[in-house]
């Protein structure tokens, strides 16, 4: 049971600003997806072992060699604001 | 303060030792030019994956082992999720729930003597975020993404601190081991290390604990140290005032000119952070074997080092710890030994000059006070060839130089002499110069004999052992010395 409260605090976390129409929406649509995936839980699972990554794979990892880095012009004009050496953002408070 | 007692955790982060980042290739060094050392991994861009660094594990591990951690053999990768400039994909890969490692411990020395254990909770592996620039007045930040992901550790206590000099023991021992292992060449001023602190206190004898407050932004030990005081010391004063209730749990940045701290944010709840497995990364799975083989290829811990120190060469307790606070000096301490030098004699000298001529060239040890000529010198003065007074006054001179102590010393015409005649012909110069000093010894003031041993010294230019010096005073004067 999807709450219009549930979907202000997603919209909050998810930096979105929602009007009341759009939380009604919302709420609709996020009940539909939860609700699909709600599915999954008539599958018996007695004796399946929970994963957490489907791959099976274990161990990837690389040697401590440096690889390709992008140029800082390059970097930089991939932002939408900048100086000569820095993305800009605008003024945030500390996290 | 003595009806409160304050409850103390301190999580440290400490960026590992790599060349590249956590989960790519980029390097991570310290001091380049802003957004230099960037790559698609830690732009976030789309279908960039990351890639576990093994070396970062290899370190990391080491970390755990010399904090007595347990590492497990599974554990695995989270998204930690928040909007923030400094990570652009969103959010930080972290360990959630299956960190590598749980439990472990620090050993402190309590001001008042004794030692106290201060258990770990965990240690994760993390990636590192990267530098907000806010220009004074201005309406933007600059981001400077060259930290994204350097690989870091965060080292979590159990609230097992009760003061801010603990929190302060505890930091120069952890740094100390994490260290001596090369895991982190753990530079607070250069954010290879970094410290929170979270700060309860309550009444004593109650077990609950009380509200707790983290504090951020403690770039040195001396700055934790301060802050938590500080906090300490005004939830207290709420506490006796009645208004307890208006410590509220929040994380607050401390401000090291005002020694003061802000309230920041107030706590957001864990579940805030939408922590989940990321797809992106297999489980990562360090065998037993793996791990009993990085503990073989570990030098001998600074600890056990130390203990070995008291017991193998009957040093005191604090020349122990002090020639254990880095491997570098308790290596040049122990090749001094393996010279031939005698283990007291090593012990002061590796204390008193080498690191005092280390210390003031910023240079290592064995090249400010190389060990070919230390040991000599300290020879030199074992076998009563040069005065110690001497080899200590001319110590930095002598390094300086380059020459060979002995060859030195001859030069300066300060090598001790066996000269029976010249020794007593001396000491009666001495006994005529100066006659009150005598009239003092003769009198029963032994102790003035002192006085005539450095004359006499003196008068020799150090060329006589002051314990000859000593033997012919007293046969001359006719006095037990």
């Amino acid at each position: 049971m999807i709450t219009d409260d549930n979907v202000r605090h997603l919209a909050k976390l998810a930096s979105l600003t929602l009007d009341a129409a759009a939380v009604s929406r919302m709420r609709g649509e996020l009940e539909a997806i939860v609700g699909y995936v709600e599915q999954l839980s008539q599958v018996d699972t007695t004796g399946v072992e929970p994963l957490t990554n489907v791959s099976g794979v274990v161990n990837v990892t690389r040697t401590d060699v440096p690889g390709p880095l992008i140029p800082t012009p390059t970097v930089l004009a991939l932002a939408p604001a900048r100086n000569e050496v820095a993305i800009l953002v605008p003024k945030v408070v500390e996290r | 303060m003595s009806e409160y007692e304050a409850v103390i955790g301190l999580e440290v982060h400490c960026q590992l030792a790599t060349r590249t980042k956590m989960f790519t290739g980029a390097t991570c060094d310290f001091g380049r030019e802003p957004n230099s050392q960037v790559d698609v991994v830690t732009l976030g861009l789309p279908g960039a994956l990351p890639v576990v660094n093994g070396q970062a594990v290899e370190l990391a591990v080491r970390a755990a082992l010399s904090l007595n951690g347990t590492v497990a053999e599974h554990s695995k990768f989270d998204r930690k999720h928040y909007f923030y400039p400094d990570l652009p994909k969103g959010y930080q890969i972290s360990q959630f729930d299956e960190p590598y490692c749980t439990g472990g411990s620090i050993t402190i020395e309590l001001e008042g003597g004794g030692t106290k254990v201060i258990r770990l909770t965990r240690i994760h592996m993390e990636e590192d975020a990267g530098k907000l620039i806010h220009q004074d007045g201005g309406k933007w930040s600059e981001v400077d993404l060259n930290r994204a992901g350097t690989p870091l550790i965060e080292i979590v206590s159990d609230p097992d601190l009760r003061s801010a000099q603990e929190a302060y023991a505890y930091l120069v021992e952890l740094k100390r081991s994490l260290k001596w292992v090369g895991v982190s060449d753990c530079e607070m001023q250069e954010g290879s290390l970094r410290c929170d602190a979270n700060v309860s206190i309550r009444p004593v004898g109650q077990a609950k604990f009380g509200t707790r407050c983290e504090i951020k932004n403690l770039n040195s030990f001396r700055a934790v140290e301060a802050a938590i005081e500080h906090e300490i010391r005004q939830q207290v004063a709420l506490h006796k005032a009645g208004r307890y209730h208006e410590v509220v749990q929040c994380t607050k940045l401390w401000d090291p000119d005002l020694k003061t701290t802000k309230v920041m944010r107030t706590k957001e709840n864990a579940a805030d952070y939408r922590y989940f497995p990321d797809p992106d990364l297999p489980a990562l799975v360090i065998p037993a074997a793996r791990v009993e083989a990085i503990r073989s290829a570990m030098p001998e811990l600074p600890q056990i080092r130390e203990a070995r120190f008291q017991s193998q060469y009957a040093l005191e307790r604090a020349a122990a710890k002090e020639l254990t606070a880095e491997s570098p000096i308790a290596d040049y301490f122990e090749a001094l030994i393996a010279a031939g030098c005698p283990a007291k004699l090593a012990a002061n000298w590796t204390r008193e000059e080498a690191i005092r001529l280390a210390n003031d060239q910023h240079k290592p040890l064995t090249v400010a006070a190389p060990l070919p000529i230390m040991a000599e010198l300290i020879l030199l003065v074992a076998n009563n060839k040069v005065a110690r007074v001497v080899a200590k006054a001319e110590c930095s001179e002598l390094f300086a130089s380059g020459q060979k102590p002995e060859a030195y010393f001859t030069a300066k015409d300060q090598i001790q002499v066996q000269d029976t005649a010249a020794l007593a012909a001396l000491v009666a110069q001495a006994i005529a110069q100066e006659a009150k000093v005598v009239e003092d010894i003769r009198s029963g003031k032994l102790s003035a004999a002192g006085r005539l041993v450095g004359v006499s010294m003196k008068l020799s230019g150090g060329k006589f052992n002051p314990n000859d010096v000593k033997a012919e005073l007293a046969k001359q004067l006719g006095v037990a010395l």
